[in-house]
């Protein structure tokens, strides 16, 4: 006999009465398939988050290592980089165009520790610019201003008749008091500190900080006569001007 | 929850389960030999097809869907430990309710008693086969296995079912070939 027909008469054996009732079968069949749809859901939305919190995590990570490089980065250099936005002055800045404003602020070299906010440290960069600034007024050509070593040099052509010009020069720098000095021909006490006129081209005034401002003019070119100078007193009005700026 | 309440699904689900529940009752009963574990993967299958009733637009393909539901809820059941361990007490084969002819009864006994001693996917692989008339890709597209298992399996499903039925009912070898053999 046939695999198939023993197959078919064993499946043909009388069955009992079923107890299976269409009804229900249908209701639990709508139920799984409801309670399937709420499982899958419920999986999507702890996907969902546990996706979001891996993700989250291995931000929070990674930030976390970018700042310990930075920390590592910054304690390991010797200085402390400068803000990107402020550009420091060069040593010696020569030809600067003097401006009534500056076009960009100029930071000083770094300070001392022990300066105090309150008290901040004199910055020759920011001196510059501003003797720079006070000088426009009078030079007809472009100032030439050099810090070095805390130490200000301010070079202007005044202009001049025919061929002779007058050159004025300033110098903010540390140095002894003005007065009472033998080269001084006469001391004043002003707003801003002592004030010395020494010669006839040079003016000297010495600053409660220590710095002293000497404003001096000389000729160059070719004149006939007298050299020519510019009078003592503009030159005065010139330094206190520099002590009151700087 | 709105989906339960729909009387037109449930029309045609009855009228589905009027026509199909006995032919799905024999098959689970084939499977298992048991009239109640029949009703039993029976409900199973029922219950599968209801939950998917408005997700299977081919209303042809509910058969294969119903038929492939029962057989993987048999392997699945069967598969188990506690099922497993259920099986090896022995029971009677169930009695028929009305009178039958006494050689096909016994055949018939015999033959599930014998399906019995075939392990359950060689038993499923042999009922897909011959009752079910499903070939070698379908078998295994409804059992989750390669062709060359439900091939395998064919062969030593039909040599324990030779070995299980004894001399008195020894198949006739090239009867017994699957189709694919044949041709």
């Amino acid at each position: 006999m046939d695999v198939r027909e023993l197959l078919r008469l064993a499946g043909s054996a009388p069955a009992p009465q079923t107890r299976l009732d269409p009804a229900e079968l249908y209701a639990a069949g709508r139920r799984r398939s409801w309670w399937r749809g709420q499982r899958l859901a419920l999986a999507g939305l702890v996907s969902a988050l546990v996706a979001t919190g891996v993700g989250a995590t291995a931000y929070a990570i990674s930030d976390h290592a970018r700042v310990r490089e930075e920390l590592v980065s910054s304690t390991s250099q010797a200085a402390p980089p400068p803000p990107p936005a402020v550009q420091p002055l060069p040593a010696t800045v020569e030809g600067r165009r003097v401006t009534a404003t500056p076009s960009r602020a100029v930071t000083a070299a770094p300070s001392s520790a022990k300066a105090t906010p309150a008290t901040p440290a004199w910055d020759c960069a920011t001196a510059a610019i501003a003797v720079a600034k006070v000088l426009s007024q009078r030079a007809e050509a472009a100032a030439q201003t050099s810090c070095q070593d805390g130490r200000l040099h301010v070079t202007a052509s005044l202009g001049g008749g025919g061929q002779a010009r007058l050159v004025l020069s300033a110098q903010i720098e540390p140095g002894p008091a003005v007065c009472p000095a033998p080269q001084a021909l006469s001391c004043e006490d002003t707003k801003y500190g002592q004030l010395a006129v020494s010669g006839a081209a040079e003016v000297r005034l010495s600053r409660p900080d220590g710095r002293v401002i000497t404003v001096a003019t000389r000729a160059e070119g070719l004149w006939a006569g007298p050299a020519p100078v510019l009078p003592v007193a503009e030159l005065r009005a010139i330094a206190l001007a520099l002590a009151e700026k700087t | 929850m709105r989906a339960l309440e729909d009387s037109e699904g449930l029309e045609e689900f009855t009228a589905y389960f009027t026509a199909r529940q006995e032919v799905v009752r024999r098959t689970a009963y084939l499977l298992c030999g048991d009239w109640h574990r029949a009703d039993d993967l029976a409900q199973t299958a029922f219950v599968r097809l209801a939950g998917a009733w408005h997700t299977i637009r081919d209303r042809g393909a509910l058969d294969a869907f119903t038929r492939t539901c029962l057989i993987r809820a048999y392997v699945a059941d069967t598969g188990r430990a506690w099922r497993r361990r259920e099986l090896t007490a022995e029971s009677p084969p169930e009695r028929p309710a009305g009178p039958d002819d006494g050689d096909l009864l016994a055949t018939r006994l015999a033959v599930v008693e014998a399906l019995r001693t075939v392990p359950r996917r060689q038993r499923a692989v042999l009922v897909c086969r011959f009752y079910e008339g499903m070939d070698v890709a379908e078998t295994a597209e409804v059992l989750r296995c390669s062709q060359g298992t439900v091939k395998s399996q064919t062969a030593k499903g039909l040599a324990a079912l030779r070995a299980a039925l004894g001399a008195g009912y020894q198949p006739d070898s090239t009867a017994t070939r699957p189709v694919w053999e044949v041709a």
